[in-house]
């Protein structure tokens, strides 16, 4: 019997993934909201399945459309009680990112002793309300700008340009779904490198995963 | 209790250090060190965790234990009025010295230590993440750690990294009987219930310490070598110095 278990906590490190997502009401049309509500239940239960890794994965969704809101609050993956996103209302992603940088900058929710978060942010449009100073305020926050970020454009519409500088790293890449159909292709590559992370002897290091076979906007 | 006899007699001093998953998986040895040290200076602990993404962090660890002890030997004590903060400096110089001619930051480790000085004064100091905790034999619990505001599991400033003289932190305790301290390197630490950090450092004196020499240390390895947390990885370091409590005469 082991004494020390009298003082340790019982969860393994947590891995957060917070997902930024754009249910802005032209997410209703093609089918959008629908395919990006299979890919997301798809990486939910991807994550909640995984039990070999180093950390334990932890999700929360963060949702823009007509207003910001927490849909689902940090949490691990196997806890989620999913309820589907609905499209509605414009784009307020500046709303959206003032959220995810108090969440990160919160140790109470986010504690010292998680690996580093992931950020993903999917959005089919241009922002609706004033973005550039809570983004810069995202990508300059002590333990937010150490995030791992991954985004992806939906449809012609997107703001490649927004999802550019959200990445904040020219070697990194938007990609782009043409179709609703591709939206999984991308959720499928983030749940590879995410568990990647949680698996890995260094959980603190970005996945080297191959992105999908999906359009990136490139550079000029 | 200042002013008592009890500082002037020994203080116990024991420790354990176990190789982690990680390190295990990888083939290499425990990267963590820690030192037990006695003389005129007083009585010394140093717990060390080397970087596991530099090449000689376990050197680095190691020579990190006898840069300490070579400074603290000529460190004029916190009665003489000089700053600790000369202290760490002259740590990190005799560290350097020690590891020539290989690179520092090939050898980056955190560094953290208590030394009880003959007069009774403890002065514990760090560099980088770990837990210092002092327990006052009045059950006053003092904690500390080098960990930054902004550093997630894994992250830390480290002898050998870049850091501001300033990052090292310093805390100083008058001279007293009874108290327990814990040095703890963060696989240890990030895994302690915050709540439950008093009835650890109780545990260490009250029931490791009981034991009689070298069975503390192996009481304290078997219990590093079963961590219960699931899925750890990290090696993990204790080392612990226990004051006797002053009898009335």
């Amino acid at each position: 019997m082991s004494k020390i278990k009298e003082f340790t906590v019982a969860t393994s490190r947590p891995l957060p993934v917070i997902l930024l997502a754009d249910i802005s009401g032209s997410m209703g049309s093609d089918g959008k909201i629908n395919a990006l509500n299979t890919a997301v239940q798809e990486m939910l239960s991807a994550f909640a399945e995984e039990d070999t890794g180093r950390a334990e994965i932890h999700v929360a969704i963060v949702t823009f459309g007509g207003s910001a809101s927490l849909h689902i609050p940090l949490q691990p993956a196997r806890q989620v009680r999913w309820t589907p996103m609905q499209a509605n209302g414009g784009t307020p992603l500046g709303a959206a990112l003032n959220l995810v940088t108090d969440l990160i900058e919160d140790r109470e929710k986010v504690p010292s002793r998680a690996y580093r978060p992931s950020i993903v942010l999917v959005s089919d449009g241009m922002p609706t309300d004033e973005w550039r100073e809570p983004l810069a305020r995202l990508l300059s926050a002590e333990r937010a700008k150490k995030a791992q970020r991954f985004a992806l454009g939906i449809g012609a519409d997107a703001d490649h340009n927004v999802l550019q500088e959200f990445l904040a790293d020219p070697e990194a890449r938007v990609l782009q779904a043409h179709e609703a159909r591709e939206i999984r292709k991308f959720f499928r590559w983030v749940t590879m490198s995410v568990t990647s992370r949680s698996r890995s002897l260094q959980p603190n290091q970005v996945a080297n995963v191959p992105p999908p076979d999906l359009d990136d906007y490139g550079s000029f | 209790m200042a002013g008592g006899k009890a500082h002037r007699l020994g203080a116990q001093m024991f420790g354990a250090s176990v190789r982690g998953p990680r390190n295990e998986q990888a083939g290499r040895n425990n990267q963590d060190a820690w030192l037990r040290a006695r003389g005129s200076a007083g009585h010394l602990i140093v717990v060390c965790d080397g970087l596991g993404s530099r090449v000689s962090s376990e050197v680095g660890a190691r020579a990190a234990c006898v840069a300490v002890r070579r400074a603290v030997s000529l460190w004029p004590g916190v009665a003489s009025g000089a700053d600790p903060q000369l202290l760490a400096r002259l740590v990190e110089v005799i560290w350097r010295l020690v590891l020539a001619p290989r690179k520092a930051e090939e050898c980056a480790t955190t560094c953290m230590f208590a030394l009880r000085e003959p007069g009774g004064h403890l002065l514990i100091a760090g560099l980088g993440d770990g837990l210092a905790l002092l327990r006052r034999a009045d059950g006053t619990l003092l904690t500390r750690t080098g960990r930054r505001e902004d550093d997630f599991a894994n992250e830390t400033c480290a002898l050998g990294t870049p850091h501001r003289p300033s990052d090292w932190w310093v805390m100083i305790d008058p001279p007293a009987s009874g108290r327990t301290v814990v040095l703890a390197t963060d696989g240890v630490s990030d895994d302690l219930d915050p709540t439950r950090l008093d009835a650890f450092a109780q545990w260490l004196a009250a029931e490791v310490g009981s034991l009689s020499g070298s069975a503390r240390g192996r009481r304290l390895r078997r219990e590093l070598q079963r961590w219960p947390v699931p899925h750890h990885v990290d090696d993990k370091t204790v080392a612990v110095m226990v004051e006797p409590v002053e009898v009335a005469s």
